[in-house]
């Protein structure tokens, strides 16, 4: 009987030991290739708007708060479940995309990134997302 | 001279027709959605989601609040409806449904006939629903064929979204039903009951809004002193990206618009109160 227990204590223990090092592993973004149509394309919308960007504010709350966190951290409630990180959208390589790329990037979606043409179908409003996503560099 | 100054004109006269055809362009833009969802506790909105999405409705009610011994009408016997709506094209979506509550199914469609714009040249959006519901419960069978089981519902919606946190909703309703059901052994003898709904949203948050539904019936059953009760609804909408979750007190039992309008029995005090909530999820295709 204390056979069993040390047994199952041992058991418990390195089945623990091993999902914590399962959560720890973490998966680099594989290189996300943009089309050079929508390298360059042109932001039509004004970053400094107020309106503007309190309707990306909402959009942001609504689409991708969950998994990119409420600064683009990548720290959202859902962001754990996730096979590939959802990235730093403060960081200097992040903010040196062009407006085009966070664009296709938003709308086209790959892996675990829905696709958002269908649940944002205003094309105003995924730029204006764009300028949202300018704020978190600031 | 003279030419150098009629084809600066010229020029002038296109350049500035192309700007205002290009201002016109952009003031005729719609309107954003006015609600989150097609469903607005018991009221239908004008939301009609993009062309080949699915949504997934789960309805549920509970029973009546009473004197709080049931715990608030959760042990109660409750009602659920699970509806499949699909958008056909951006205008129009069709839709069926399932109601534990006297065995309903039913069928619906919705079209919206116009869109508020930017510019307020069309100042709300407009649609129209309508749901045939088949009530497939024993008694049903017994008052007589398959037609008399069937029961109709018409709703003209009137929608405006006055801000970004702001909109509101005003319907004409009507129902008919085929056979005219006998409550209290009096006979209600009104085949046809018309209404109002007024409902709204005010959003608080980016996700968060608090809503509200009001729908009264305009004429009563004639040939009985049993009146309609009017439902009044007060609730927390929250919404995601594929998702809308409202939970809310009112007085409306059943999920059939048609039965609400023509038969709703409770009445604003605890024993007519109930709690209630609606799931909805998207799915594009």
């Amino acid at each position: 009987m204390k056979n069993t227990h040390t047994l199952l204590t041992i058991f418990f223990a390195i089945f623990f030991i091993s999902a914590g090092m399962v959560v720890k592993t973490t998966v680099d973004q594989e290189p996300w290739v943009v089309p050079g149509k929508y390298k360059k394309m042109e932001n039509p919308t004004d970053p400094s708007d107020k309106e503007g960007l309190m309707i990306a504010k909402r959009l942001w709350s609504k689409h991708c708060k969950s998994c990119h966190g409420v600064k683009g951290l990548g720290d959202g409630s859902k962001a754990a479940e996730l096979d590939t990180p959802s990235g730093d959208f403060s960081t200097k390589a992040f903010q040196a995309q062009s407006d085009g790329e966070l664009y296709y990037k938003t709308v086209e979606g790959r892996g675990d990134m829905p696709a958002y043409d269908k649940k944002i179908p205003e094309e105003e409003d995924r730029w204006l997302l764009v300028n949202f996503m300018r704020t978190f560099g600031e | 001279m003279k030419l150098k100054t009629m084809i600066t004109l010229l020029s002038l006269t296109v350049g500035f027709l192309a700007v205002a055809q290009e201002e016109e362009k952009k003031e005729e833009k719609p309107a954003r959605p006015a609600f989150e969802s097609q469903l607005l506790i018991d009221d239908q909105t004008v939301i009609i989601p993009t062309k080949n999405t699915l949504e997934w409705d789960i309805q549920h009610r509970f029973g009546t609040i009473d004197d709080g011994k049931n715990l608030a009408g959760l042990y109660e016997t409750s009602n659920i409806r699970l509806g499949f709506t699909y958008s056909v094209l951006d205008k129009l979506n069709v839709g069926f449904g399932l109601t534990k509550d006297r065995n309903y199914y039913d069928f619906n469609a919705k079209y919206l006939i116009l869109q508020q714009t930017r510019s307020n040249k069309i100042p709300v959006s407009v649609a129209y629903y309508g749901l045939i519901g088949i009530e497939n419960s024993d008694r049903a069978k017994e008052i007589g064929g398959f037609i008399d089981q069937v029961s109709y519902f018409n709703q003209i919606m009137f929608a405006r979204r006055f801000s970004p946190n702001l909109s509101l909703q005003a319907s004409f309703v009507y129902s008919h039903y085929n056979a005219v059901v006998r409550w209290n052994k009096q006979v209600g003898e009104s085949y046809d009951i018309f209404g109002l709904n007024v409902s709204g949203r005010y959003k608080f948050s980016g996700t968060m809004a608090a809503i509200f539904s009001y729908q009264t019936p305009l004429n009563d059953h004639t040939g009985t002193d049993v009146s309609i009760e009017p439902n009044y609804t007060l609730g927390l909408e929250i919404a995601t990206s594929g998702h809308a979750f409202q939970v809310f007190v009112g007085n409306y039992y059943t999920l059939i618009p048609q039965r609400n309008l023509a038969y709703n029995q409770n009445e604003l005090n605890s024993s007519g109160l109930l709690i209630g909530f609606n799931m909805t999820r998207l799915w594009n295709f």
